[in-house]
């Protein structure tokens, strides 16, 4: 574990966390909890390797990603931890989405504690200590570009497809049928009798799908289970499914990608009619370690296994930059703005509440007074959709750049003033907006790596970006304008400053649109959006002025 | 339990052709769970068609159309697998015959009876139904520590018209006199539990000691129960 030491990560009420727990916890077995800079990934596998989830939170997703520890040792932080533990946490997700305010994950390495922290009404905090472990790297090879077949439709559209289906069914197999029609029916063993089992055929017409590109007459089985529970998770965050599958034996790959979230599920699939179901893995995890003995026993307990997505890691060809600093109020200051926050959440965000005020090096030097498990509260509002990330310095020059979980957040602007002399590109042609979400998604496709440039040149002074959208300028240009046109209400402009030794992005979203259940913040985008919003991306250029 | 439906009251299109001329009828077993999953997904159906058919074994196939997004409908079929019931043992499956009943009364509101029926439950495993010819039903329950009775008043007896004085003993009982018979609690909730309409006529015939049974009337369908005493 080294020299990491520790991360923080406040997240806005943890129905998202709690449901990606929850549909992990169909694929019973092993789960990993990966912590390292910049995202947060769960990950699980059951134990006849024959399904594999992972959850990839960006850090946009968080009100605050903090990854701390001395550099240049940025080191990944892999743990399992209990999955029944993990899940006890967010157990009764309506009664979590009514109650729970903010959500604090923090990793102690060396305390070996991942703690969540949940902020509730009332003044209650409910502190969870769970245990883990450290453990090797959890991940399933997969390519989806691999797959001859891929569909793609509403979570809505295949929810309702399988309740034709009983709760008990194990197995269920997709075809794609003559007319560009897909059907899913109930797979019978052989064994059965012909006579006994009750078998059951829906079919769907190519246009219910988003896309479908299927190799005529494929067909595949897999487990509807494990399918279901993604299925749950997909329609709460209201995502479109994509489904990648191959041969009968290959697996079948699941995905929901958003802006700050990427969901895959990677089932088994039966390799023919005759033979029995076999793990696909075998040949994706050639390079997962064996379970040590002592895990061995605890596969059905123990699973998680932190790791950072391979892009990252082959992606940089930069050495691991250390955190950089992050502009935070005083603890003192902070309190205050926090009551003062909340007092005003009513309202939303409140303007100029980011913090500038002070600079952190950012070079393992302590925060002030705070203790290294000190967690750094920033003053939003719980209904303020506020991340903050902070976003690893990137060489002009590296090729990685921008940073490989292509979130970016963005929002419609609002203009108060015409920008200063700010040459804005147009606005990306492509982008499809998911409904709910009022966050654009990057087009499901290959990755492509932006061009890489310096994002931060533009911004050497204060600008604000006009309404209704652009891009972000530098993002790059696959960060597609928002669709959806004003956020409604919003005011909305961009700060561009620079803090010591580094510049700062903000872009806040004021939305004064309140939902009707916006008591307990909600996850925007699994409620349609609405209320207010604010981003911020910072970036600190590593060594410049 | 015995259910008949007129099929011109819920079919639009109807074809049978039966074993023979003469016998023109199917007798098909299956299991009721299958057929009541398929028939649940139809609940927003456009249109549901239900065919026999023989691929590699007899199949009742349910094929339901239902609505959505795209200009064409979703089909979801559901083959439920039947076994034929030859022609022999038709005799098996009779309707079975009004009895010679002692008492017949209507009943109570279904809902109140199963809300009282319920609560007994708890309490013991049998219940006791008695009824007399003044309109007058008791439902009995009694255990080592405590005896429950609902008393139900003022139900109405309905006129069932003699056949060659076969009721003549029906008709010349004494008026106030109950004629009883101890049932299985839980198939009595059974019964109860099942009704979601209120039906046109509900009534019930006791055979005393023997039998009891309910007859339930819709406008489209009939629906009899013969619930056998315990000894």
């Amino acid at each position: 574990m080294g020299g990491w030491g520790g991360g923080h990560l406040w997240t806005p009420p943890p129905s998202p966390l709690g449901l990606g727990g929850d549909t992990l916890c169909p694929v019973r077995g092993v789960t990993s909890v990966c912590v390292c800079p910049p995202q947060l990934s769960l990950r699980a596998v059951n134990s006849s390797r024959s399904a594999f989830a992972s959850f990839l939170f960006a850090p946009l997703f968080f009100q605050l990603y903090e990854a701390r520890g001395p550099p240049p040792h940025l080191e990944l932080c892999r743990c399992k931890v209990l999955m029944k533990s993990f899940l006890g946490v967010f157990r009764s997700l309506p009664s979590l989405e009514k109650t729970v305010g903010k959500c604090l994950i923090l990793l102690k390495p060396r305390a070996s504690r991942l703690v969540v922290q949940l902020h509730c009404k009332y003044g209650v905090t409910k502190t969870h200590n769970l245990t883990f472990q450290e453990c090797e790297r959890l991940q399933a090879v997969f390519d989806t570009q691999r797959c001859a077949s891929s569909l793609c439709a509403p979570a809505r559209v295949l929810a309702e497809a399988v309740v034709h289906f009983p709760q008990t069914l194990a197995e269920v197999t997709l075809a794609a049928g003559p007319g560009g029609k897909i059907s899913l029916r109930n797979h019978v063993e052989d064994e059965a009798e012909p006579g006994k089992t009750m078998v059951t055929e829906l079919w769907l017409a190519e246009d219910e799908f988003q896309t479908a590109a299927v190799a005529p007459g494929s067909r595949i089985t897999f487990c509807l289970k494990e399918f279901r529970g993604l299925l749950t998770f997909a329609e709460a965050s209201n995502l479109p499914l994509t489904v990648h599958y191959d041969v009968p034996g290959r697996p079948v790959i699941f995905t929901l990608e958003d802006a700050v979230l990427e969901v895959h599920l990677v089932l088994a699939t039966l390799s023919d009619p005759e033979s029995n179901l076999q793990p696909p893995m075998a040949n994706g995890v050639s390079h997962l370690p064996a379970p040590s003995d002592e895990f061995a026993d605890d596969l059905g307990s123990y699973m998680i296994a932190m790791e950072p997505p391979s892009t990252y890691e082959e992606g940089s060809g930069v050495p691991p930059i250390p955190p950089f600093p992050l502009c935070i109020p005083d603890p003192a200051e902070s309190d205050t703005e926090e009551e003062e926050e909340e007092e005003e959440e009513e309202e939303g965000a409140v303007l100029g509440t980011p913090p500038h005020k002070k600079v952190w090096d950012g070079h393992g030097r302590a925060w002030g007074q705070r203790d290294g498990h000190s967690p750094l509260l920033t003053p939003m509002s719980p209904h303020s959709f506020a991340l903050c990330f902070l976003a690893r310095c990137w060489r002009q020059e590296s090729p990685a750049w921008p940073p490989p979980w292509r979130c970016w957040r963005r929002t419609a602007m609002a203009s108060t003033e015409s920008p200063e002399g700010a040459e804005l590109p147009a606005p990306h042609p492509s982008s499809v907006q998911p409904p709910g979400w009022a966050l654009p998604r990057p087009s499901i496709g290959p990755q492509t790596q932006e061009p890489p440039h310096d994002p931060l040149q533009v911004y050497s002074q204060k600008i604000l970006l006009p309404h209704p959208s652009t891009t972000i300028p530098g993002l790059g240009s696959g960060v597609p304008p928002c669709p959806g046109g004003p956020c409604p209400g919003g005011a909305v402009f961009g700060l561009v400053e620079r803090g010591g030794g580094g510049r700062i992005l903000q872009i806040k979203n004021e939305s004064r649109e309140k939902r009707p259940d916006a008591e307990g913040g909600g996850l925007g985008p699994s409620r349609g959006g609405g209320g207010s919003r604010l981003i911020s991306w910072l970036w600190q250029s590593c060594g410049e002025g | 339990m015995w259910c008949e439906l007129c099929q011109e009251n819920f079919f639009d299109e109807f074809q049978m052709e039966g074993v023979a001329a003469e016998h023109n009828e199917i007798y098909l077993e299956l299991v009721p769970e299958n057929l009541s999953r398929a028939l649940k997904t139809a609940q927003n159906a456009k249109a549901v068609k239900i065919k026999l058919t023989n691929k590699h074994c007899p199949c009742l196939r349910v094929a339901v159309e239902l609505p959505s997004l795209s200009s064409s409908s979703r089909m979801v079929t559901h083959d439920i697998p039947v076994g034929v019931i030859p022609r022999r043992l038709w005799n098996d499956f009779r309707e079975p015959s009004v009895p010679d009943f002692d008492v017949s009364i209507y009943l109570p509101v279904l809902k109140t009876m199963k809300s009282v029926v319920e609560r007994m439950k708890n309490l013991s495993n049998s219940i006791v139904i008695e009824a007399n010819l003044s309109g007058e039903m008791n439902l009995k329950i009694e255990t080592d520590l405590v005896s429950v009775t609902t008393h139900f008043k003022d139900l109405g007896n309905p006129p069932w018209a003699s056949e060659n004085g076969c009721q003549s003993s029906a008709q010349s009982r004494d008026l106030e006199s109950m004629a009883e018979a101890r049932i299985d609690i839980r198939k009595l909730l059974q019964l109860l539990a099942g009704q979601q309409v209120n039906p046109t006529k509900a009534l019930c015939n006791i055979v005393s000691k023997r039998i009891v049974h309910f007859i339930l009337l819709h406008e489209d369908v009939s629906l009899q129960y013969f619930i056998p005493a315990l000894a």
